[in-house]
Protein backbone atom coordinates (compact mmCIF):
# COMPACT_ATOMS: atom_id res chain seq x y z
CA UNK A 1 0.00 0.00 0.00
CA UNK A 2 1.55 3.24 -1.10
CA UNK A 3 0.57 6.74 -0.15
CA UNK A 4 0.64 9.95 -2.09
CA UNK A 5 -0.33 8.06 -5.20
CA UNK A 6 -3.61 8.71 -6.98
CA UNK A 7 -4.99 5.49 -5.49
CA UNK A 8 -4.34 6.66 -1.91
CA UNK A 9 -7.49 5.66 -0.06
CA UNK A 10 -7.59 8.76 2.10
CA UNK A 11 -6.93 11.08 -0.84
CA UNK A 12 -9.82 9.48 -2.66
CA UNK A 13 -11.98 9.66 0.47
CA UNK A 14 -11.25 13.36 0.92
CA UNK A 15 -12.13 13.86 -2.72
CA UNK A 16 -15.59 12.40 -2.03
CA UNK A 17 -15.11 8.70 -2.79
CA UNK A 18 -16.86 7.12 0.20
CA UNK A 19 -16.00 3.59 -0.99
CA UNK A 20 -12.31 4.34 -0.52
CA UNK A 21 -12.68 4.36 3.23
CA UNK A 22 -14.42 0.96 3.15
CA UNK A 23 -11.56 -0.41 1.07
CA UNK A 24 -9.06 0.98 3.55
CA UNK A 25 -10.89 -0.64 6.45
CA UNK A 26 -11.16 -3.96 4.65
CA UNK A 27 -7.46 -3.99 3.94
CA UNK A 28 -6.06 -2.59 7.15
CA UNK A 29 -8.45 -3.75 9.89
CA UNK A 30 -7.23 -7.42 9.96
CA UNK A 31 -3.62 -6.31 9.92
CA UNK A 32 -4.21 -3.86 12.75
CA UNK A 33 -6.11 -6.42 14.78
CA UNK A 34 -3.21 -8.86 14.37
CA UNK A 35 -0.82 -6.15 15.49
CA UNK A 36 -2.81 -5.49 18.68
CA UNK A 37 -3.26 -9.17 19.41
CA UNK A 38 0.42 -9.87 19.06
CA UNK A 39 1.18 -6.92 21.33
CA UNK A 40 -0.90 -8.58 24.04
CA UNK A 41 -4.39 -7.10 23.64
CA UNK A 42 -7.52 -9.17 24.24
CA UNK A 43 -9.59 -9.84 21.10
CA UNK A 44 -12.41 -7.47 22.14
CA UNK A 45 -9.92 -4.81 23.10
CA UNK A 46 -8.05 -5.33 19.86
CA UNK A 47 -11.13 -4.68 17.75
CA UNK A 48 -12.00 -1.67 19.85
CA UNK A 49 -8.52 -0.30 19.31
CA UNK A 50 -8.74 -0.98 15.57
CA UNK A 51 -11.94 1.04 15.43
CA UNK A 52 -10.25 3.81 17.38
CA UNK A 53 -7.54 3.91 14.74
CA UNK A 54 -10.08 4.57 11.99
CA UNK A 55 -12.01 7.09 14.09
CA UNK A 56 -8.80 9.00 14.70
CA UNK A 57 -8.01 8.87 10.99
CA UNK A 58 -11.41 10.39 10.23
CA UNK A 59 -10.96 13.09 12.85
CA UNK A 60 -7.55 14.03 11.49
CA UNK A 61 -8.62 13.76 7.89
CA UNK A 62 -8.68 17.57 7.27
CA UNK A 63 -5.00 17.74 8.23
CA UNK A 64 -3.99 14.61 6.30
CA UNK A 65 -1.16 15.21 3.88
CA UNK A 66 -0.15 12.13 1.85
CA UNK A 67 3.46 11.33 2.61
CA UNK A 68 4.91 7.88 2.90
CA UNK A 69 2.99 4.65 3.02
CA UNK A 70 -0.59 4.64 4.23
CA UNK A 71 -0.16 1.35 6.12
CA UNK A 72 2.79 2.85 7.98
CA UNK A 73 0.59 5.84 8.78
CA UNK A 74 -2.10 3.54 10.18
CA UNK A 75 0.38 1.45 12.13
CA UNK A 76 1.91 4.56 13.66
CA UNK A 77 -1.53 5.60 14.92
CA UNK A 78 -2.10 2.04 16.15
CA UNK A 79 1.17 2.08 18.06
CA UNK A 80 0.32 5.39 19.74
CA UNK A 81 -3.11 4.08 20.71
CA UNK A 82 -1.57 0.94 22.12
CA UNK A 83 0.87 2.97 24.21
CA UNK A 84 -2.00 5.13 25.49
CA UNK A 85 -4.01 2.03 26.29
CA UNK A 86 -1.14 0.56 28.29
CA UNK A 87 -0.71 3.80 30.20
CA UNK A 88 -4.40 3.87 31.06
CA UNK A 89 -4.40 0.26 32.20
CA UNK A 90 -1.23 0.97 34.16
CA UNK A 91 0.42 -2.34 33.57
CA UNK A 92 2.78 -4.07 31.20
CA UNK A 93 1.55 -6.93 29.05
CA UNK A 94 3.61 -10.06 29.41
CA UNK A 95 4.63 -12.41 26.68
CA UNK A 96 2.16 -14.97 27.98
CA UNK A 97 -0.70 -12.57 27.45
CA UNK A 98 0.51 -11.97 23.95
CA UNK A 99 0.56 -15.69 23.45
CA UNK A 100 -2.98 -16.01 24.76
CA UNK A 101 -4.18 -13.44 22.28
CA UNK A 102 -2.50 -15.30 19.47
CA UNK A 103 -3.89 -18.63 20.56
CA UNK A 104 -7.40 -17.33 20.31
CA UNK A 105 -6.96 -16.74 16.62
CA UNK A 106 -5.03 -19.76 15.33
CA UNK A 107 -3.88 -19.70 11.74
CA UNK A 108 -5.55 -21.89 9.10
CA UNK A 109 -3.01 -24.62 8.75
CA UNK A 110 -3.68 -27.83 6.97
CA UNK A 111 -1.39 -30.39 8.35
CA UNK A 112 -0.55 -31.26 11.93
CA UNK A 113 3.15 -30.76 11.27
CA UNK A 114 2.65 -27.30 9.95
CA UNK A 115 0.32 -26.58 12.82
CA UNK A 116 2.96 -27.63 15.28
CA UNK A 117 5.55 -25.55 13.45
CA UNK A 118 3.31 -22.48 13.45
CA UNK A 119 2.60 -22.87 17.15
CA UNK A 120 6.28 -23.12 17.84
CA UNK A 121 6.98 -20.01 15.80
CA UNK A 122 4.26 -18.06 17.55
CA UNK A 123 5.49 -19.26 20.91
CA UNK A 124 9.03 -18.31 20.07
CA UNK A 125 7.94 -14.86 18.94
CA UNK A 126 5.86 -14.38 22.06
CA UNK A 127 8.84 -15.15 24.27
CA UNK A 128 10.88 -12.36 22.79
CA UNK A 129 11.22 -9.14 24.67
CA UNK A 130 8.74 -6.40 23.88
CA UNK A 131 11.03 -4.22 21.79
CA UNK A 132 12.24 -7.10 19.64
CA UNK A 133 8.74 -8.41 19.21
CA UNK A 134 7.53 -5.00 18.06
CA UNK A 135 10.48 -4.67 15.70
CA UNK A 136 9.79 -8.02 14.05
CA UNK A 137 6.10 -7.22 13.97
CA UNK A 138 6.63 -4.10 11.92
CA UNK A 139 9.55 -5.18 9.77
CA UNK A 140 8.71 -8.86 9.16
CA UNK A 141 5.03 -9.50 9.76
CA UNK A 142 3.71 -6.11 8.54
CA UNK A 143 6.49 -5.92 5.94
CA UNK A 144 7.10 -2.23 6.38
CA UNK A 145 10.26 -0.81 4.79
CA UNK A 146 13.15 -0.29 7.16
CA UNK A 147 12.81 3.49 6.70
CA UNK A 148 9.21 3.48 7.99
CA UNK A 149 10.11 1.16 10.86
CA UNK A 150 12.93 3.51 11.72
CA UNK A 151 10.52 6.46 11.81
CA UNK A 152 7.85 4.64 13.83
CA UNK A 153 10.25 3.30 16.45
CA UNK A 154 12.41 6.43 16.30
CA UNK A 155 15.70 4.56 15.91
CA UNK A 156 18.31 4.80 13.15
CA UNK A 157 17.65 2.78 10.02
CA UNK A 158 20.97 0.95 10.34
CA UNK A 159 20.01 -0.11 13.83
CA UNK A 160 16.72 -1.39 12.47
CA UNK A 161 18.51 -3.51 9.84
CA UNK A 162 20.98 -5.03 12.24
CA UNK A 163 18.39 -5.64 14.94
CA UNK A 164 16.04 -7.34 12.47
CA UNK A 165 18.84 -9.54 11.20
CA UNK A 166 20.05 -10.64 14.63
CA UNK A 167 16.54 -11.03 15.97
CA UNK A 168 15.51 -13.28 13.09
CA UNK A 169 18.66 -15.35 13.43
CA UNK A 170 18.20 -15.71 17.16
CA UNK A 171 14.53 -16.63 16.72
CA UNK A 172 15.41 -19.15 14.02
CA UNK A 173 18.07 -20.73 16.20
CA UNK A 174 15.64 -20.89 19.09
CA UNK A 175 13.03 -22.69 16.98
CA UNK A 176 15.70 -25.06 15.59
CA UNK A 177 16.77 -25.90 19.08
CA UNK A 178 13.20 -26.91 19.84
CA UNK A 179 13.28 -29.29 16.83
CA UNK A 180 16.90 -30.37 16.34
CA UNK A 181 16.03 -32.74 13.48
CA UNK A 182 14.32 -30.21 11.27
CA UNK A 183 15.65 -27.29 9.23
CA UNK A 184 13.96 -24.15 8.34
CA UNK B 1 25.95 -11.74 6.63
CA UNK B 2 26.42 -13.86 3.55
CA UNK B 3 23.93 -14.38 0.79
CA UNK B 4 23.06 -17.91 1.81
CA UNK B 5 22.24 -16.92 5.34
CA UNK B 6 20.28 -13.96 4.09
CA UNK B 7 18.16 -16.23 1.95
CA UNK B 8 17.63 -18.54 4.91
CA UNK B 9 16.46 -15.65 6.99
CA UNK B 10 14.14 -14.53 4.22
CA UNK B 11 12.62 -17.99 4.15
CA UNK B 12 12.34 -17.98 7.90
CA UNK B 13 10.63 -14.59 7.80
CA UNK B 14 8.15 -15.88 5.24
CA UNK B 15 7.48 -18.89 7.44
CA UNK B 16 7.00 -16.58 10.37
CA UNK B 17 4.46 -14.55 8.45
CA UNK B 18 2.70 -17.70 7.42
CA UNK B 19 2.49 -18.74 11.04
CA UNK B 20 0.77 -15.47 11.87
CA UNK B 21 -2.21 -15.26 9.60
CA UNK B 22 -4.39 -12.18 9.73
CA UNK B 23 -7.15 -12.65 12.28
CA UNK B 24 -10.77 -12.46 11.29
CA UNK B 25 -12.94 -9.58 12.29
CA UNK B 26 -16.14 -9.95 14.21
CA UNK B 27 -19.40 -9.85 12.28
CA UNK B 28 -20.54 -6.48 13.58
CA UNK B 29 -17.15 -4.85 13.22
CA UNK B 30 -18.05 -2.69 10.21
CA UNK B 31 -21.45 -1.81 11.61
CA UNK B 32 -19.98 -0.65 14.91
CA UNK B 33 -17.24 1.20 13.10
CA UNK B 34 -19.70 3.07 10.90
CA UNK B 35 -21.71 4.09 13.96
CA UNK B 36 -18.62 5.33 15.77
CA UNK B 37 -17.33 7.20 12.75
CA UNK B 38 -20.73 8.80 12.17
CA UNK B 39 -20.97 10.01 15.76
CA UNK B 40 -17.37 10.80 16.19
CA UNK B 41 -16.83 14.35 17.19
CA UNK B 42 -13.74 15.72 18.69
CA UNK B 43 -13.10 19.16 19.99
CA UNK B 44 -9.82 19.19 18.13
CA UNK B 45 -11.33 18.40 14.74
CA UNK B 46 -14.14 20.87 15.33
CA UNK B 47 -11.61 23.55 16.20
CA UNK B 48 -9.69 22.79 13.05
CA UNK B 49 -12.68 22.77 10.75
CA UNK B 50 -14.80 25.63 12.10
CA UNK B 51 -13.28 29.09 12.67
CA UNK B 52 -16.36 30.21 14.62
CA UNK B 53 -15.74 27.51 17.18
CA UNK B 54 -12.15 28.69 17.47
CA UNK B 55 -13.31 32.24 18.13
CA UNK B 56 -15.90 31.07 20.66
CA UNK B 57 -13.36 28.89 22.42
CA UNK B 58 -10.92 31.76 22.56
CA UNK B 59 -13.52 34.05 24.11
CA UNK B 60 -14.45 31.35 26.59
CA UNK B 61 -10.85 30.85 27.65
CA UNK B 62 -10.31 34.59 27.99
CA UNK B 63 -13.44 34.95 30.07
CA UNK B 64 -12.48 32.08 32.34
CA UNK B 65 -8.95 33.33 32.74
CA UNK B 66 -9.95 36.94 33.32
CA UNK B 67 -11.12 36.49 36.91
CA UNK B 68 -7.99 34.77 38.34
CA UNK B 69 -5.70 37.03 36.33
CA UNK B 70 -7.49 40.09 37.65
CA UNK B 71 -7.26 38.69 41.17
CA UNK B 72 -3.52 38.14 40.79
CA UNK B 73 -3.05 41.66 39.47
CA UNK B 74 -5.05 42.95 42.40
CA UNK B 75 -2.92 41.04 44.88
CA UNK B 76 0.53 41.47 43.35
CA UNK B 77 0.06 44.35 40.99
CA UNK B 78 1.39 47.87 41.46
CA UNK B 79 -0.04 49.82 44.36
CA UNK B 80 -2.52 52.38 43.29
CA UNK B 81 -1.83 55.93 44.35
CA UNK B 82 -4.88 57.62 45.74
CA UNK B 83 -5.36 60.76 43.75
CA UNK B 84 -7.09 63.62 45.54
CA UNK B 85 -10.49 64.42 44.22
CA UNK B 86 -10.70 67.70 42.48
CA UNK B 87 -13.99 69.46 42.98
CA UNK B 88 -15.99 71.86 45.05
CA UNK B 89 -18.13 70.79 47.93
CA UNK B 90 -20.10 73.58 49.60
CA UNK B 91 -20.27 73.59 53.36
CA UNK B 92 -23.41 72.19 54.76
CA UNK B 93 -23.66 74.87 57.45
CA UNK B 94 -22.08 78.22 58.04
CA UNK B 95 -19.92 78.46 61.07
CA UNK B 96 -21.25 81.37 63.13
CA UNK B 97 -18.64 81.14 65.81
CA UNK B 98 -17.74 84.60 67.01
CA UNK B 99 -20.31 86.24 64.80
CA UNK B 100 -23.40 88.05 65.90
CA UNK B 101 -25.69 89.55 63.41
CA UNK B 102 -26.56 93.21 63.86
CA UNK B 103 -24.21 93.73 66.74
CA UNK B 104 -24.81 97.11 68.26
CA UNK B 105 -21.75 98.92 69.43
CA UNK B 106 -22.51 99.59 73.01
CA UNK B 107 -20.30 102.61 73.24
CA UNK B 108 -21.36 104.45 70.14
CA UNK B 109 -24.89 103.19 69.97
CA UNK B 110 -24.59 102.75 66.20
CA UNK B 111 -25.12 99.50 64.42
CA UNK B 112 -22.01 98.08 62.89
CA UNK B 113 -22.40 98.40 59.21
CA UNK B 114 -21.83 95.41 57.05
CA UNK B 115 -19.60 95.27 54.06
CA UNK B 116 -22.58 95.88 51.84
CA UNK B 117 -23.17 99.18 53.54
CA UNK B 118 -19.64 100.42 53.45
CA UNK B 119 -19.03 103.95 52.45
CA UNK B 120 -18.35 104.79 48.94
CA UNK B 121 -14.67 105.56 48.98
CA UNK B 122 -14.72 106.87 45.53
CA UNK B 123 -17.29 109.62 45.67
CA UNK B 124 -17.75 112.03 42.82
CA UNK B 125 -15.58 115.16 43.13
CA UNK B 126 -17.10 118.03 45.01
CA UNK B 127 -18.17 121.07 43.19
CA UNK B 128 -16.81 124.48 44.16
CA UNK B 129 -20.04 125.38 45.93
CA UNK B 130 -20.02 122.09 47.84
CA UNK B 131 -16.40 122.59 48.75
CA UNK B 132 -17.07 126.07 50.02
CA UNK B 133 -20.05 124.87 51.98
CA UNK B 134 -17.99 122.10 53.50
CA UNK B 135 -15.20 124.48 54.46
CA UNK B 136 -17.67 126.85 56.00
CA UNK B 137 -19.29 124.05 57.97
CA UNK B 138 -15.90 122.92 59.15
CA UNK B 139 -14.93 126.39 60.27
CA UNK B 140 -18.29 126.78 61.93
CA UNK B 141 -17.72 123.60 63.88
CA UNK B 142 -14.30 124.80 64.87
CA UNK B 143 -15.69 128.13 65.99
CA UNK B 144 -18.30 126.34 68.03
CA UNK B 145 -15.74 124.09 69.63
CA UNK B 146 -13.41 126.95 70.44
CA UNK B 147 -16.18 129.06 71.74
CA UNK B 148 -17.36 126.32 74.08
CA UNK B 149 -13.84 125.82 75.29
CA UNK B 150 -13.52 129.51 75.96
CA UNK B 151 -16.75 129.44 77.88
CA UNK B 152 -15.75 126.39 79.93
CA UNK B 153 -15.84 128.05 83.31
CA UNK B 154 -19.38 128.91 82.61
CA UNK B 155 -20.22 125.55 81.02
CA UNK B 156 -23.44 125.40 82.91
CA UNK B 157 -24.76 128.27 80.88
CA UNK B 158 -22.93 127.29 77.69
CA UNK B 159 -25.91 126.37 75.68
CA UNK B 160 -27.90 129.58 76.31
CA UNK B 161 -24.74 131.60 75.73
CA UNK B 162 -24.10 129.73 72.51
CA UNK B 163 -27.59 130.56 71.39
CA UNK B 164 -26.98 134.24 72.09
CA UNK B 165 -23.70 133.97 70.25
CA UNK B 166 -25.40 132.47 67.20
CA UNK B 167 -27.99 135.19 67.29
CA UNK B 168 -25.26 137.74 67.36
CA UNK B 169 -23.57 135.92 64.50
CA UNK B 170 -26.68 136.03 62.46
CA UNK B 171 -27.04 139.68 63.07
CA UNK B 172 -23.40 140.26 62.29
CA UNK B 173 -23.69 138.23 59.17
CA UNK B 174 -26.65 140.20 58.08
CA UNK B 175 -24.77 143.40 58.63
CA UNK B 176 -21.74 142.06 56.82
CA UNK B 177 -23.73 140.96 53.88
CA UNK B 178 -25.33 144.33 53.83
CA UNK B 179 -21.97 145.96 53.83
CA UNK B 180 -20.77 143.73 51.03
CA UNK B 181 -23.77 144.55 49.03
CA UNK B 182 -22.77 148.16 49.48
CA UNK B 183 -19.72 147.23 47.39
CA UNK B 184 -16.88 148.38 49.34
CA UNK B 185 -14.57 145.63 50.47
CA UNK B 186 -12.44 147.88 52.65
CA UNK B 187 -15.19 149.96 54.12
CA UNK B 188 -15.88 149.75 57.70
CA UNK B 189 -18.78 147.66 58.63
CA UNK B 190 -21.53 149.64 60.00
CA UNK B 191 -22.36 148.01 63.15
CA UNK B 192 -24.84 148.75 65.70
CA UNK B 193 -23.29 146.17 67.98
CA UNK B 194 -21.71 147.76 70.77
CA UNK B 195 -20.70 145.03 73.04
CA UNK B 196 -17.75 142.73 72.89
CA UNK B 197 -19.80 139.63 72.08
CA UNK B 198 -21.25 141.19 69.02
CA UNK B 199 -17.86 142.15 67.71
CA UNK B 200 -16.45 138.74 68.34
CA UNK B 201 -19.41 137.12 66.71
CA UNK B 202 -19.05 139.41 63.77
CA UNK B 203 -15.41 138.51 63.34
CA UNK B 204 -16.10 134.87 63.82
CA UNK B 205 -18.79 134.89 61.26
CA UNK B 206 -16.52 136.62 58.80
CA UNK B 207 -13.95 133.91 59.32
CA UNK B 208 -16.50 131.22 58.97
CA UNK B 209 -17.75 132.58 55.69
CA UNK B 210 -14.45 133.52 54.08
CA UNK B 211 -11.80 131.68 56.01
CA UNK B 212 -9.89 134.90 56.39
CA UNK B 213 -9.06 136.61 59.63
CA UNK B 214 -10.67 139.96 59.73
CA UNK B 215 -8.26 142.86 59.89
CA UNK B 216 -8.91 145.95 61.85
CA UNK B 217 -9.95 147.63 58.63
CA UNK B 218 -12.26 144.86 57.62
CA UNK B 219 -13.54 144.26 61.08
CA UNK B 220 -13.12 147.35 63.16
CA UNK B 221 -14.64 145.52 66.01
CA UNK B 222 -11.23 143.86 66.46
CA UNK B 223 -10.21 140.33 67.32
CA UNK B 224 -9.15 140.65 70.75
CA UNK B 225 -12.53 139.69 71.98
CA UNK B 226 -12.71 136.62 69.86
CA UNK B 227 -9.89 134.37 70.94
CA UNK B 228 -11.85 131.33 69.91
CA UNK B 229 -11.09 132.09 66.26
CA UNK B 230 -7.47 131.08 66.64
CA UNK B 231 -6.39 127.62 65.52
CA UNK B 232 -3.54 127.68 67.92
CA UNK B 233 -5.71 127.29 70.93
Amino acid sequence: MSSGAPDDYLVRFKAGDSAAFDELVSEMAPRLKGYFLRQGAQPSTAEDLVQNVFVRIIQNLPRYQPSGRLDAFCLRIARNLWIDNRRRSGREFSSEEAMEGLDVQPGPVDSADRDDRAVQLRAALGKLDEETRELLELAVLQQLPYKDVSMILDIPIGTVKSRVYYSLRRLRDRVQNLNPGTEA
Amino acid sequence: MNLEEENELDLFAAELRQAHPQPELSDDFFEVLQTRVRHSWSFRSAMQSNPLIRVAAGLLVMTIAAAPVAALFYMFGPVKVEKPKLGFEPRQEISDEGWREDVVHEKSGYAIIGPEDELDFDPPPLTAAQLLELQQASRMAQVSQNWKAAQRPTAAVAEPAWGAFLSACEEGAFQMSQAQRNAFGNSKLASSASDEASRSAHAAWHWVLTGESATSEQAPLAWEGAPFLSDDR
